[in-house]
Protein backbone atom coordinates (compact mmCIF):
# COMPACT_ATOMS: atom_id res chain seq x y z
CA UNK A 1 0.00 0.00 0.00
CA UNK A 2 1.23 3.38 -0.92
CA UNK A 3 1.07 5.82 1.99
CA UNK A 4 0.97 9.60 0.80
CA UNK A 5 2.48 12.18 2.72
CA UNK A 6 -0.15 15.10 3.22
CA UNK A 7 0.99 17.79 1.44
CA UNK A 8 1.56 20.74 3.78
CA UNK A 9 0.17 24.42 3.49
CA UNK A 10 2.23 27.26 2.17
CA UNK A 11 1.92 29.54 5.38
CA UNK A 12 3.03 33.29 4.95
CA UNK A 13 3.46 35.70 7.74
CA UNK A 14 3.16 39.29 6.60
CA UNK A 15 6.05 40.71 8.75
CA UNK A 16 6.83 43.63 6.63
CA UNK A 17 3.65 45.72 8.37
CA UNK A 18 5.56 44.95 11.78
CA UNK A 19 8.53 47.05 10.73
CA UNK A 20 6.29 49.58 9.47
CA UNK A 21 4.60 49.73 12.75
CA UNK A 22 7.94 49.87 14.47
CA UNK A 23 9.47 52.68 12.55
CA UNK A 24 6.01 54.70 13.32
CA UNK A 25 6.31 53.84 17.38
CA UNK A 26 9.72 55.65 17.00
CA UNK A 27 8.93 58.42 15.48
CA UNK A 28 5.82 59.20 17.12
CA UNK A 29 8.08 58.54 20.59
CA UNK A 30 11.04 60.91 19.18
CA UNK A 31 8.50 63.98 18.28
CA UNK A 32 6.75 63.33 22.00
CA UNK A 33 9.78 63.69 23.49
CA UNK A 34 11.05 66.68 21.37
CA UNK A 35 7.40 68.87 22.41
CA UNK A 36 8.20 67.93 26.46
CA UNK A 37 11.42 69.37 26.23
CA UNK A 38 9.94 72.63 24.42
CA UNK A 39 6.86 72.82 25.58
CA UNK A 40 7.76 75.99 27.68
CA UNK A 41 6.56 79.19 25.95
CA UNK A 42 9.02 81.85 26.06
CA UNK A 43 10.50 84.10 23.40
CA UNK A 44 14.40 83.98 23.08
CA UNK A 45 16.58 87.28 23.78
CA UNK A 46 18.31 88.98 20.56
CA UNK A 47 22.13 89.49 20.47
CA UNK A 48 24.63 89.95 17.60
CA UNK A 49 26.88 87.50 19.28
CA UNK A 50 25.29 84.39 19.34
CA UNK A 51 26.71 81.28 17.73
CA UNK A 52 25.31 77.50 17.23
CA UNK A 53 26.06 75.98 20.35
CA UNK A 54 26.33 72.36 21.89
CA UNK A 55 23.40 70.31 22.99
CA UNK A 56 22.42 71.02 26.89
CA UNK A 57 22.25 68.11 29.54
CA UNK A 58 20.36 70.34 31.53
CA UNK A 59 17.92 73.01 30.54
CA UNK A 60 16.16 75.91 32.91
CA UNK A 61 13.89 77.87 31.60
CA UNK A 62 11.79 81.13 33.10
CA UNK A 63 9.02 81.20 30.54
CA UNK A 64 7.13 84.42 29.71
CA UNK A 65 4.34 83.89 32.45
CA UNK A 66 7.47 83.77 34.58
CA UNK A 67 7.05 79.99 35.63
CA UNK A 68 10.63 78.20 35.83
CA UNK A 69 11.40 74.81 34.55
CA UNK A 70 14.75 72.69 35.41
CA UNK A 71 14.47 69.18 32.30
CA UNK A 72 10.26 70.11 31.98
CA UNK A 73 9.72 70.29 35.82
CA UNK A 74 8.73 73.15 37.87
CA UNK A 75 10.47 74.29 40.52
CA UNK A 76 10.59 77.62 42.52
CA UNK A 77 13.77 79.89 42.43
CA UNK A 78 14.91 78.64 46.15
CA UNK A 79 14.75 75.01 44.21
CA UNK A 80 17.12 75.89 41.70
CA UNK A 81 20.48 75.33 43.22
CA UNK A 82 19.66 72.08 45.00
CA UNK A 83 17.60 70.64 41.64
CA UNK A 84 20.28 71.86 39.31
CA UNK A 85 23.19 70.08 42.05
CA UNK A 86 21.74 67.07 41.93
CA UNK A 87 21.71 66.97 38.01
CA UNK A 88 25.53 67.68 37.98
CA UNK A 89 25.80 64.74 39.91
CA UNK A 90 24.07 62.45 37.63
CA UNK A 91 26.24 63.96 34.58
CA UNK A 92 29.88 63.33 35.25
CA UNK A 93 31.33 64.92 32.39
CA UNK A 94 31.40 68.93 32.29
CA UNK A 95 27.78 69.53 32.65
CA UNK A 96 26.91 72.75 30.21
CA UNK A 97 23.51 74.28 31.47
CA UNK A 98 21.62 76.14 28.62
CA UNK A 99 19.65 78.75 30.75
CA UNK A 100 16.71 80.28 28.51
CA UNK A 101 14.45 83.40 30.02
CA UNK A 102 11.82 85.10 28.00
CA UNK A 103 13.43 88.12 26.55
CA UNK A 104 10.78 90.89 28.29
CA UNK A 105 11.07 90.34 32.10
CA UNK A 106 13.07 92.48 34.16
CA UNK A 107 15.97 92.14 35.58
CA UNK A 108 14.99 91.58 39.00
CA UNK A 109 12.72 88.76 37.71
CA UNK A 110 15.64 87.15 36.39
CA UNK A 111 18.20 87.79 38.83
CA UNK A 112 17.75 85.24 41.26
CA UNK A 113 17.49 82.32 38.98
CA UNK A 114 20.86 83.40 37.67
CA UNK A 115 22.68 83.71 40.45
CA UNK A 116 21.36 80.80 41.73
CA UNK A 117 22.90 78.87 38.70
CA UNK A 118 26.13 81.00 39.32
CA UNK A 119 26.71 79.50 42.68
CA UNK A 120 26.46 76.09 41.74
CA UNK A 121 29.85 76.55 39.58
CA UNK A 122 28.17 75.08 36.37
CA UNK A 123 29.32 76.15 33.12
CA UNK A 124 26.48 77.64 31.63
CA UNK A 125 25.22 79.05 28.17
CA UNK A 126 22.44 81.96 28.18
CA UNK A 127 20.98 80.86 24.61
CA UNK A 128 19.23 83.35 22.59
CA UNK A 129 18.71 84.09 18.63
CA UNK A 130 20.75 85.96 16.35
CA UNK A 131 19.69 89.62 16.21
CA UNK A 132 21.71 93.09 14.69
CA UNK A 133 21.43 95.39 17.74
CA UNK B 1 14.34 -0.49 3.46
CA UNK B 2 11.82 2.57 3.58
CA UNK B 3 13.73 5.71 1.29
CA UNK B 4 14.82 8.62 3.14
CA UNK B 5 12.87 11.86 1.93
CA UNK B 6 14.53 14.99 2.14
CA UNK B 7 12.27 17.38 3.72
CA UNK B 8 11.07 19.92 1.66
CA UNK B 9 12.08 23.45 2.84
CA UNK B 10 8.58 26.11 3.25
CA UNK B 11 8.82 29.08 1.40
CA UNK B 12 8.53 32.07 3.73
CA UNK B 13 8.74 34.90 1.83
CA UNK B 14 9.24 38.36 3.83
CA UNK B 15 8.15 41.15 1.65
CA UNK B 16 11.45 43.66 2.90
CA UNK B 17 10.98 46.22 -0.03
CA UNK B 18 9.16 48.67 2.57
CA UNK B 19 12.19 49.38 4.69
CA UNK B 20 14.30 50.63 1.97
CA UNK B 21 11.29 53.50 1.96
CA UNK B 22 10.64 54.24 5.77
CA UNK B 23 14.20 54.66 6.12
CA UNK B 24 14.85 56.90 3.49
CA UNK B 25 11.69 59.13 5.15
CA UNK B 26 13.42 58.93 8.75
CA UNK B 27 16.57 60.20 7.11
CA UNK B 28 14.92 63.27 5.22
CA UNK B 29 12.82 63.63 8.35
CA UNK B 30 16.28 63.43 11.09
CA UNK B 31 17.78 66.21 8.39
CA UNK B 32 14.68 68.69 8.20
CA UNK B 33 14.53 68.65 12.21
CA UNK B 34 18.13 68.90 12.78
CA UNK B 35 18.72 72.24 11.47
CA UNK B 36 15.46 73.50 12.60
CA UNK B 37 16.38 72.81 16.33
CA UNK B 38 19.74 74.33 16.07
CA UNK B 39 20.50 76.04 19.69
CA UNK B 40 22.35 79.53 19.48
CA UNK B 41 23.57 81.37 22.59
CA UNK B 42 26.63 82.64 24.25
CA UNK B 43 28.38 80.71 26.88
CA UNK B 44 28.76 83.34 29.91
CA UNK B 45 31.68 83.43 32.33
CA UNK B 46 30.36 84.00 35.50
CA UNK B 47 32.70 83.75 39.04
CA UNK B 48 31.08 81.79 41.43
CA UNK B 49 32.75 83.42 44.53
CA UNK B 50 30.84 86.64 45.92
CA UNK B 51 34.04 89.38 45.23
CA UNK B 52 33.26 92.30 47.52
CA UNK B 53 32.52 95.11 45.74
CA UNK B 54 34.88 97.50 47.45
CA UNK B 55 38.10 95.46 46.40
CA UNK B 56 37.49 95.27 42.99
CA UNK B 57 36.51 98.87 42.70
CA UNK B 58 39.99 99.70 44.56
CA UNK B 59 41.75 97.77 41.52
CA UNK B 60 40.06 99.76 39.13
CA UNK B 61 38.10 97.07 37.04
CA UNK B 62 35.81 98.29 34.18
CA UNK B 63 32.30 98.89 35.52
CA UNK B 64 29.08 99.25 33.04
CA UNK B 65 26.15 100.25 35.22
CA UNK B 66 23.32 99.05 33.02
CA UNK B 67 20.17 101.16 33.23
CA UNK B 68 16.90 101.00 31.12
CA UNK B 69 17.45 103.58 29.51
CA UNK B 70 21.78 104.61 29.37
CA UNK B 71 24.78 102.71 29.91
CA UNK B 72 27.21 104.23 32.28
CA UNK B 73 30.69 102.70 31.67
CA UNK B 74 33.82 103.62 34.00
CA UNK B 75 36.59 102.56 35.91
CA UNK B 76 35.49 103.80 39.04
CA UNK B 77 32.54 105.49 40.18
CA UNK B 78 33.94 108.82 40.28
CA UNK B 79 34.63 108.46 36.21
CA UNK B 80 31.48 106.67 35.34
CA UNK B 81 30.46 108.15 32.24
CA UNK B 82 27.37 107.39 29.74
CA UNK B 83 28.43 106.08 26.69
CA UNK B 84 26.54 104.59 23.65
CA UNK B 85 26.07 100.64 23.19
CA UNK B 86 28.53 100.86 19.68
CA UNK B 87 31.42 102.92 21.84
CA UNK B 88 31.10 100.21 24.73
CA UNK B 89 31.51 97.84 22.06
CA UNK B 90 34.75 98.97 20.98
CA UNK B 91 35.93 99.82 24.32
CA UNK B 92 35.48 96.36 25.28
CA UNK B 93 37.09 94.62 22.53
CA UNK B 94 39.76 97.08 22.34
CA UNK B 95 41.01 95.81 26.05
CA UNK B 96 42.26 92.45 24.06
CA UNK B 97 40.95 90.41 26.62
CA UNK B 98 41.88 87.55 24.91
CA UNK B 99 44.77 87.54 24.81
CA UNK B 100 46.80 85.18 25.94
CA UNK B 101 48.49 85.17 29.65
CA UNK B 102 45.93 87.37 30.72
CA UNK B 103 44.99 86.42 33.99
CA UNK B 104 41.00 85.90 35.29
CA UNK B 105 41.23 88.72 37.93
CA UNK B 106 42.51 91.48 34.80
CA UNK B 107 39.26 89.86 32.62
CA UNK B 108 36.57 90.67 35.06
CA UNK B 109 33.85 93.38 34.35
CA UNK B 110 31.70 94.41 37.02
CA UNK B 111 27.85 94.66 35.15
CA UNK B 112 25.77 96.84 37.32
CA UNK B 113 22.12 96.15 36.14
CA UNK B 114 19.07 98.09 37.27
CA UNK B 115 16.24 96.33 38.29
CA UNK B 116 13.57 97.81 35.90
CA UNK B 117 16.00 96.56 32.70
CA UNK B 118 14.81 94.12 30.08
CA UNK B 119 16.42 90.92 29.90
CA UNK B 120 16.62 91.12 26.37
CA UNK B 121 19.20 94.36 27.12
CA UNK B 122 20.98 92.63 29.67
CA UNK B 123 21.53 89.79 27.44
CA UNK B 124 23.10 92.07 24.80
CA UNK B 125 25.47 93.62 27.54
CA UNK B 126 26.26 90.01 28.71
CA UNK B 127 26.66 88.46 25.72
CA UNK B 128 29.44 91.25 24.32
CA UNK B 129 31.30 91.34 27.55
CA UNK B 130 31.93 87.45 27.21
CA UNK B 131 32.40 87.59 23.63
CA UNK B 132 35.00 90.36 23.97
CA UNK B 133 36.81 87.99 26.39
CA UNK B 134 35.35 89.10 29.94
CA UNK B 135 34.29 87.35 33.19
CA UNK B 136 31.10 88.76 34.07
CA UNK B 137 30.73 90.17 37.53
CA UNK B 138 27.54 90.44 39.27
CA UNK B 139 26.76 92.92 41.57
CA UNK B 140 23.84 93.93 43.49
CA UNK B 141 21.27 96.13 41.42
CA UNK B 142 22.09 99.37 40.71
CA UNK B 143 20.96 101.92 43.48
CA UNK B 144 21.26 99.76 46.59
Amino acid sequence: MTVRRRKKMKVMIPLASMGDIAFLLIIFFMVVSSFMKNKQQFEPAGSQYVQSVEAAQIAVTLDEDERLWIQGNEVTTAQVGAVVETLVEQHPMDTLVHVNVHKDHDWDTCRPVIEALSATGVKFIFTGIRAEN
Amino acid sequence: MARLRKKRDLDVDVDVGAFADIAFLLIIFFILTTSLVKTTGQEVSIPTAQTPPEKTKEEKTPTINLLSDKILFGEDEESMEEIEYPKLESILFSMDLTKEGIEASDRMVILEVGGDVKYERYYQVVTLISRAGGIVAMVEEAGE
